[in-house]
């Protein structure tokens, strides 16, 4: 909750109140900011620092450095107006490092955007390493470099990326297919034999043909001799 | 369902020299087609355009790898660029035995349609 434009104090408070329940710091530190900037208009300097401190407290909760940077600088003219030159400078110093931190934050928050951004714009790598591991030698250069091309050039552009991870998907996995008889055969041969494994023994156990471990015995000897 | 997919992977093409499977055909006449730019990507490009075919790309590859085996077609390795990811482009360009193989098998499908097809209306057989 950010509260704009109270005109009297007795809103501003119960604002504040309000927020001190919810624990929204952002809040607090927006209503003790017009708090302050209430007291210094009237004139009530000292009480406007203590409101200015609080609110930068709030802020560095928080970590929205710009905001503290701001409210340091509030502080600096409170104390000024109060002759107290050594605290405001210190104000303006702190206001200083703050908005240093703040742009060292955006600058972070810009480099993981593009970071993920350049991820999203990729195949999944997971996908390339299946292709580099079931593709013969001599294809796994080529291969995963044509379906990147045609990923990034074709498909992305024209289908967005949800498509375009599909789309590479099923070619990696009829390229394997197409390209490594072995792999397709370890595959299909290999599923074929777990799945009629996997039958028979549900088959064989329902009919009694195999006991199953001691547990399962034990379980149908209570049962026989309820 | 699942005997269809064993079955279709036992169907791979064997290596047959004195022939070419349809799908070799195919790529083999891409290749001719597209000269300077035959790599990869482009063959299955230009198959999906002019026959509507949605090879994959592993199998334009294998195709070309049997017909390099042939002796059909040469290879050589191109530039690497970014939007391969650093990797390579491999191109291919067709041999004289490829074009005369070639030839030679448009010539068994006309003598083998001589007189078969006749125009007519609804393109009769």
């Amino acid at each position: 909750m950010i509260p704009r434009c109270r005109n009297s104090i007795s809103e501003l408070q119960s604002a504040l109140v309000s927020c001190e329940k919810a624990d929204d710091f952002y809040g607090q530190g927006e209503v003790l900011r017009q708090l302050g900037h209430f007291a210094k208009g009237r004139g009530h300097f000292k009480e406007s620092c203590e409101f200015y401190m609080k609110a930068h407290i709030c802020f560095r909760n928080v970590k929205d450095h710009f905001a503290e940077a701001g409210l340091l600088i509030d502080l600096g003219q409170a104390l000024e107006s109060l002759d107290d030159h050594d605290a405001a400078s210190s104000a303006y110093r702190d206001a200083n490092r703050a908005l240093k931190w703040a742009v060292e934050q955006e600058n972070e928050k810009t480099t993981l955007m593009t970071a993920s951004k350049e991820d999203k714009a990729r195949p999944h790598r997971f996908a390339e390493k299946m292709l580099y591991l079931f593709l013969p030698k001599g294809q796994r250069e080529h291969i995963p470099g044509d379906l990147e091309e045609e990923f990034k050039e074709v498909i992305l552009p024209k289908f967005g990326r949800s498509y375009a991870q599909f789309w590479y998907w099923s070619q990696v996995l009829r390229s394997i297919v197409a390209s490594n008889k072995w792999a397709a055969r370890f595959i299909a041969y290999g599923g074929g034999v777990a799945g009629f494994y996997q039958v028979a023994k549900g088959l064989f156990q329902d009919w009694g043909w195999i006991e199953g471990d001691e547990s399962e015995i034990k379980e149908k000897e209570v049962k026989r001799n309820l | 369902m699942y005997i269809y997919i064993v079955g279709e992977i036992e169907k791979f093409p064997s290596m047959n020299r004195a022939s070419l499977g349809e799908f070799e055909h195919i790529v083999l006449a891409a290749v001719l087609r597209l000269r300077d730019d035959a790599y990869g990507m482009m063959i299955r490009r230009e198959i999906l355009e002019r026959t509507g075919q949605d090879a994959s790309i592993g199998a334009v590859y294998t195709t070309l790898d049997r017909l390099k085996a042939k002796g059909f077609v040469s290879s050589y390795v191109g530039e690497k660029t970014a939007e391969r990811g650093g990797r390579s482009k491999k191109y291919f360009e067709i041999t004289s035995s490829g074009v005369e193989a070639l030839q030679a098998s448009v010539e068994r499908l006309a003598s083998m349609w001589d007189g078969v097809l006749r125009p007519g209306p609804a393109g009769a057989i």
